[in-house]
Order: structure tokens, then C-alpha cells, then sequence
């Protein structure tokens, strides 16, 4: 199963997404699969941050450190285990501008951008089908469009991955100000949270 | 006449396809990306959709008409009378929304970004449906 969560930075959409790995997970082992690849000091804060919290909320997370290739780790985990995965974006950053560094410009090529997709995709699926996955990942609003193409492809790889979750997922959540808004789950439930 | 909006790569496109069942033989598609001029053709279609907006409201601009605005409620006015000329017609618009970034620097993005807002606001008033696209989901407006 996959939970979709989306919302601005700062909205509050991890701590939700906490929470949800909470409700389903609570009583086992919770994976979290954190995708930061920079360390600098701003980061290493925000991160720490995270960690501090999880530990508050006196129930157990493993972290796995995972800035691409989630595919790799999927064995680790049993069957019904509950994966938070924060977030889409960062993975998509990682994955799409490897080597930037070497002024490997390999996201110009539609090839190279096909095979990130599916790779990305891929990951997805197979953490996901014997495991509930929440996977968070940042609302992002364009304005104009996009002249410079590195954000043009980023933006576009973004879009098509989130129709496909959204797809693919059995509730999905847009966070404002804190506050879950359901965009999609079982109709019966269809306008109630699940949680408050 | 359909009005269909949302952000850029949010699957607007796909939606109207899949809701509306084009491609179809009487079914035309007008695509603002693929070229810069629209030579919007009405002949013998039951079905048009026309998409990328905001390019057509750019293309009005740069034709430096005294008020665009009035120019692009004109050539609104023009396809809403081809839909009601026979029954069974059917428009379906698709732009993109461009309106909630940050104020462009230059001037031409900006008078851009204004009169695609109005255009589409003139368009609202006028649809039928409105829908507004989220990654594939759709939120009825109107």
C-alpha cells in the first residue's frame, strides 16, 4: 500500500507523515529512509532535528540513509513492515543530477532521464507491495514556465512521478499549514481523516 | 464549453483524453506547444480541444492590439459561437496555470502572467464545467 503526503516546504507535512507511520506501524519497528545527500550545517541541524523527534516519540525507527537507489535496501525489510520515505524530491534531485559535481550532464538526455524515472518508479513499487510505504514529497508551484533546463526537467520528472503515485496509491494528502486535506482514499472515507 | 486549468505537468492533457475518449475521428487538438500560431480549423469536428493557453494569450499580446483583453474575449466569443452553431459540439480549453509564482522581473512575463489570469477568468464565467487538475485527480470548480 502507498500513502502519498504533499505540501509546501514548511507545512508540516513530515510530522504528519510521522504520525501516519505511527498509526500503521506503532507497535513494530518503523523504517525511515532519509534521502538528504548534503551535510552541511543548515542540513546536518534540520536533520537532526528529525532524528531528536522520532526518539522523542518514544517509538522505535530504524534509519536508513539512502540518498538514491532506494531499490537496494528492499530486502531488508519483512513483509507488513511501515516505510516512511521523506522525501520524492530530494531522491529525484539526487538521482537525476548525479555527477553534476564532474560536469557530467547526463539529465540532458532522455534516456538518461527515462531510466532514472523507472528506477525511481520501480523503488516505489517494490517497497511498497508487501509493505505500506508513505512516501512525502514537496508541493511545488512553477509560476512561468521554465526557461532554464535543468529546473524544466526536474520539474516535469516531479510532475509525471506524482500523477503516477497518486495513481498508484490508496489515500493521498496535500498539507496546508499543518492541516491534512484527503485528495484521494477509499470513498467511504472520502471526506474524513483517518487520524483526527 | 469545458474549462480545464491547473499547474504545469499535472496531467491536464491526459485527463481530457481519458474523460472526453480523444484521439477520435471527430475530435480536432489545437496544441499551443507544438506551434506558435493556433490556425484553429472548425470545419467538420464535433469535438475541439484547444491547449497551452497561456500561448495563445501570449501570441494576442505580441500582435500589439490596443486592449488584449478585448481581443482574446473576441476570439473567446468566436469559438463559444461555433459550439452553439449545432448540436452536439463540444470545446474543451486547457491552459495552464502560470499565476502563482513570484512578480516576473521583465515586463513581458508580467503583462503575460496578467492577461492569461484574466483570460482565464473571462473563460470561467463563461464555461459550462470547470475543473481544476491535481496530479490526475480533478476538483470540479464550476
Amino acid at each position: 500500500m502507498i500513502i502519498f503526503i504533499t505540501g509546501g516546504v514548511r507545512s508540516g507535512k513530515s510530522s504528519f507523515a510521522e504520525t501516519t507511520a505511527v498509526y500503521y506501524g506503532g507497535q513494530t519497528l518503523i523504517h525511515y529512509i532519509a534521502t538528504s545527500a548534503r551535510q552541511d550545517g543548515e542540513m546536518l541541524h534540520r536533520i537532526k532535528r528529525h532524528v531528536d523527534d522520532r526518539e522523542r516519540s518514544g517509538y522505535r525507527w530504524k534509519t536508513w540513509e539512502q540518498a538514491r537507489n532506494i531499490h537496494e535496501i528492499e530486502y531488508n525489510f519483512e513483509p507488513n513492515s511501515v516505510i516512511l520515505l521523506d522525501c520524492l524530491t530530494n531522491l529525484l534531485t539526487n538521482e537525476l543530477f548525479y555527477g553534476w559535481e564532474e560536469k557530467r550532464e547526463q539529465w540532458l538526455q532522455k534516456d538518461y532521464r527515462k531510466g532514472v524515472y523507472k528506477k525511481i518508479i520501480d523503488g516505489i513499487i517494490a517497497l511498497s507491495e508487501e509493505n505500506t510505504l508513505i512516501v512525502v514529497s514537496n508541493e511545488v508551484n512553477y509560476g512561468m514556465p521554465l526557461r532554464d533546463s535543468g529546473t524544466y526537467y526536474f520539474a516535469q520528472m516531479l510532475g509525471i512521478l506524482h500523477q503516477d503515485i497518486v495513481q498508484k496509491s490508496d489515500w493521498v494528502y496535500q498539507v496546508e499549514q499543518g492541516m491534512p486535506i484527503l485528495r484521494k482514499g477509499p470513498h467511504a472515507l472520502e471526506k474524513q481523516s483517518i487520524l483526527f | 464549453m469545458h474549462f480545464v486549468t491547473g499547474g504545469a505537468f499535472n496531467g491536464k492533457a491526459k485527463w481530457v483524453k481519458k474523460t472526453y475518449g480523444v484521439p477520435r475521428e471527430d475530435a480536432a487538438w489545437f496544441s499551443g506547444y507544438e506551434s506558435e500560431y493556433f490556425h484553429i480549423d472548425f470545419s467538420t469536428y464535433s469535438l475541439i480541444v484547444i491547449e497551452g493557453l497561456e500561448n495563445f494569450v501570449r501570441q494576442v499580446i505580441r500582435e500589439n492590439h490596443s486592449d488584449p483583453r478585448e481581443r482574446l474575449e473576441k476570439h473567446l466569443k468566436t469559438w463559444i459561437a461555433w459550439e452553439k452553431e449545432a448540436y452536439g459540439r463540444q470545446l474543451v480549453l486547457i491552459g495552464t496555470d502560470i499565476g502563482k509564482g513570484i512578480v516576473p522581473m521583465n515586463k513581458e512575463d508580467r503583462m503575460w502572467r496578467d492577461y492569461t489570469g484574466w483570460f482565464y477568468q473571462d473563460i470561467t464565467m463563461m464555461a459550462d464545467q470547470v475543473d481544476i487538475i491535481w496530479y490526475g485527480l480533478s476538483h470540479q470548480l464550476k
